[in-house]
């Protein structure tokens, strides 16, 4: 029998800091996130590469989040976080498992000084939104109801419609999608041509 | 020819369908492959206010598919018409 190849979970992902006292100031102390690593090397791999500290926090259920901090180095203007919603789509969310859970995280947040941005109750998963030292744009959700079977075919068929009729744009030189509508109208004729015509 | 929106049957877009329900002119058909149909001549209008969707669903409530187009896609309304 082929054994399936798969992913558990995420171990860390990783983000560049000039900000070492606050960083590890928020995530430790503001957050509780228990600081579980650092490495603290020479330079070495790239040309140039400057002395670094690469430094952990546990977030839970095994993950981590971690920092690089390059020694003696100054942030290049493309690394400054702009709080703009492209530059926002990079965070990271992180699970817990009641909306109690989600409201006692406000409540600690808030009450340390960090400004919850905004609550937002998405399709399936409800979330608070707030920035950290960096400017990084973090989420904390709690999952609404269960994936169904449901939103999978639903993910495929919406993907399906948007690609094919990015293509078929494409083809005609017409660019890349523009609007939602085509995809909405697109997705709509593929289904009628499953159901078929209304009675 | 008719306009209409396809509604994933999920939780979250069931007052889009309650909305549908009664609503003069349109006619609702159950879910099939997990998508309600909800059909009129001519145009459909929603108004946000009437179906209570909070914005984020407001926002996506046409993702399940529609057979017409967009001419009103506001924050209070949305109203569908035939394709010419
Ligand atoms: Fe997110």
């Amino acid at each position: 029998m082929a054994e399936s190849l798969r992913l558990n979970g995420v171990h860390h992902t990783a983000r560049p800091t000039w900000k070492l006292k606050e960083t590890v100031e928020f995530y430790r102390d503001t957050m509780g996130l228990p600081l579980i690593h650092c490495v603290s090397a020479r330079g070495w791999g790239a040309d140039n590469h400057p002395d670094f500290l690469h430094f952990f926090f546990d977030s839970g259920n095994a993950s981590t989040i971690a920092f690089f901090y390059y020694l003696g180095t100054s942030q290049p203007e493309h690394l400054i976080h702009h709080p703009r919603y492209d530059s926002d789509a990079t965070h990271t969310a992180w699970r817990v498992e009641s909306r109690a859970e989600l409201l006692a995280w406000r409540d600690r947040l808030e009450g340390r000084g960090v400004p919850i941005m905004y609550q937002i109750e998405h399709e399936i998963v409800e979330s608070i939104y707030f920035r950290d030292p960096n400017g990084y744009f973090i989420e904390i959700g709690t999952q609404v109801r269960p994936i169904l079977p449901l939103d999978i075919a639903d993910a495929e068929l919406t993907m399906r419609a948007a690609i094919e009729e990015e293509q078929r744009r494409l083809s005609a030189g017409l660019g890349r999608l523009q609007h939602v509508e085509a995809i909405y109208q697109a997705k709509g004729a593929a289904l009628e041509a499953l159901l078929g015509a209304a009675p | 020819m008719s306009v209409t929106i396809f509604v994933a049957d999920l939780a979250e877009f069931s007052p889009l369908v309650e909305a549908a329900r009664g609503m003069a002119g349109v006619t609702l058909a159950p879910p099939r492959h997990g998508y309600w149909r909800i059909q009129a001549a001519g145009t459909l209008a929603l108004q946000r206010k009437a179906l209570g969707l909070r914005v984020a669903l407001w926002n996506s409530a046409l993702s399940g598919g529609i057979r017409g187009r967009l001419v009103e896609y506001t924050n209070d309304r949305i109203i569908l018409e035939n394709e010419p």
